[in-house]
């Protein structure tokens, strides 16, 4: 019990006390100090929640484009990433470790990969110049800067492929060559009796990619501009220009809650698979 | 499952396609940093953008990143290595519920809890509100379940008869550890040290949430984005950092090699 004290220590102290404290000072209320300064003071309001869900603060609308957005790229890249982990779990392709080493290179430095995107998607980068000699388009469209090159990057499957390949690993290949052979071709297998049995998996896989993407923050800071719509944004300018601790944390937990719903339905979901 | 032929060459060109995504942002920012200018195909082609880094500001920012890496590597062996010993080797109450909490900061977006520290600082501890030491302890936090996991898994490979055995002979548990188990577990350690090190320096998110002081260069480096745009000096500077940090574990882990001659691939 000793050799864990260090680490439950650390973690209460940076972790559970913040949190907390989080809790608490979204039912705080404030006031003017010196009559430039807003600062916290402890009388119990529920204000900063009421202010979070109605229609008329842009708060809402932020929470519904951040879940919104983290569910679509978070489809978006899982349904991307179905043939391609399938291919890596049950065939040998051309360039197999190239291929897995590729996908785990955006954990290693987030700064490189956004700074590799900005450059990529600038006026004259790769990306338009691409397009533009396909003739699709015919002036460079202005990625930098809108809302469309995180939406594009999030969907893109990365981790995703991992998650997925791991889950269609368990499949036994024996019910797809009983499709086969019982004359399905190899999509209706695909569809009808791979996709099915890996469900649990996918949906898994899903679930933790929306639970994460909620929290996307770094992404669109840099690859945007600090004004952008995305919640965890918000939250850090509440703090930031404006002072306003209680809005924050009151922001904060909301965050928090809705990440902690997808994760309580991911581990729902796996538990559920394992009694049936 | 049996595919036709064509279906398999597609759908490996597919898989080839999303590797290039991502191998593509390193040659990207490579070629930025040899031209003048941030255009596709590039058409001029100088090194100018290393002479105009501001080069004294960068290293100063590298040696805190550096320095951040260092020490936040150093609490995260200190805390996590006898945690992961306890985890994988003794048997108490409580603790797959243990080994499940261990993981709940890093299953929620770390925005999350940054942003908790943050007003939990500035409300309570204003005086020390982006100090060097506070930034350390708030990135280590991300790298937690990583450390943990890495060095149980290399405990996990270690029989535990050469503890035992030690024990019978009459070793007090403290010698046992640093005697038998650590240099047994030696290349997990390590192993986990250089993950910690790599995500502590380029971390950028605690380090801006909370408003450091002295800016580990992933800060630095984000500051003249909005002052300059996109330039390449920005990607001469993000290249570099990413060639010292990443050089730094290769040397780490060339040292250590010959040590444990073939532990390490």
């Amino acid at each position: 019990m000793l050799l864990l004290a260090p680490l439950l220590l650390y973690m209460t102290l940076v972790f559970a006390v913040p949190v907390v404290f989080q809790v608490a000072f979204g039912f705080y209320s404030r006031e003017l100090y010196k009559g430039v300064l807003w600062r916290p003071v402890p009388i119990f309001t529920v204000e900063n929640f009421t202010r979070a869900f109605s229609g008329e603060e842009v708060y809402l609308q932020s929470l519904a484009w951040t879940v919104g957005v983290a569910f679509l790229t978070s489809a978006i890249s899982i349904s991307l990433a179905l043939p391609v982990a399938y291919f890596l779990a049950r065939f040998n392709p051309f360039g197999k470790s190239l291929i897995e080493i590729s996908f785990l290179l955006p954990v290693f430095g987030e700064i490189f990969t956004l700074f590799a995107l900005a450059y990529a998607f600038a006026p004259e980068g790769p990306v338009n110049w691409f397009l533009m000699s396909l003739g699709l388009i015919h002036e460079p469209l202005k990625l930098v800067g809108s809302p469309a090159i995180v939406i594009i990057w999030m969907s893109i499957p990365t981790l995703a492929v991992l998650l997925i390949r791991s889950a269609l690993v368990g499949v036994d290949v024996i019910y797809e060559e009983a499709a086969q052979t019982m004359g399905a071709d190899s999509f209706q297998t695909f569809r009808r009796v791979t996709i099915p049995m890996a469900k649990r998996g996918i949906m898994g896989a899903l679930l933790l990619s929306v639970s994460s993407a909620v929290g996307v923050y770094t992404l669109p800071l840099v690859l945007v501009g600090p004004y952008n719509t995305w919640l965890a944004n918000k939250i850090q300018r509440e703090v930031d220009p404006f002072f306003n601790y209680p809005m924050a944390s009151a922001l904060g937990v909301i965050l928090t809650g809705v990440s902690a719903i997808f994760l309580y339905l991911y581990l729902r979901s796996q538990e559920a698979g394992d009694n049936a | 499952m049996r595919l036709p032929r064509y279906i398999r060459i597609i759908l490996n060109i597919y898989a080839l396609m999303l590797a290039g995504i991502m191998i593509w942002p390193v040659i990207q920012m490579m070629l930025t940093t040899v031209s003048s200018d941030v255009v596709f195909p590039p058409r001029n082609f100088s090194l100018q953008a290393f002479n105009r880094v501001l080069w004294p500001g960068f290293f100063q920012s590298m040696g805190v990143s550096l320095q951040l890496g260092l020490w936040s590597t150093l609490l995260l062996i200190a805390i996590c290595l006898p945690a992961a010993y306890a985890l994988e080797r003794k048997r108490f109450p409580g603790r797959s519920l243990l080994s499940a909490l261990i993981f709940v900061p890093s299953v929620f977006p770390s925005i999350t809890y940054v942003i908790a520290i943050g007003v939990y600082v500035a409300i309570y501890f204003i005086d020390y509100r982006g100090e060097f030491p506070l930034i350390v302890i708030a990135t280590a936090m991300g790298a937690i379940p990583l450390v943990i996991r890495t060095i149980q898994g290399s405990i996990a490979t270690t029989d535990p008869a050469y503890e035992e055995a030690a024990l019978v002979m009459g070793a007090n548990p403290i010698q046992t550890f640093f005697r038998v188990t650590l240099p047994l577990i030696a290349p997990g350690v390590i192993t986990a040290a250089t993950i910690a090190f790599t995500f502590s320096a380029t971390n950028f998110l605690a380090a801006w949430v909370l408003g450091a002081k002295d800016p580990p260069v992933a800060v630095y480096i984000y500051r003249d984005v909005g002052r300059l745009g996109f330039t390449a000096e920005l990607a001469v500077q993000v290249l570099v950092m990413e060639f010292i940090i990443l050089g730094i574990v290769q040397l780490v882990y060339l040292v250590f090699r010959r040590q444990f001659r073939g532990v390490f691939a």
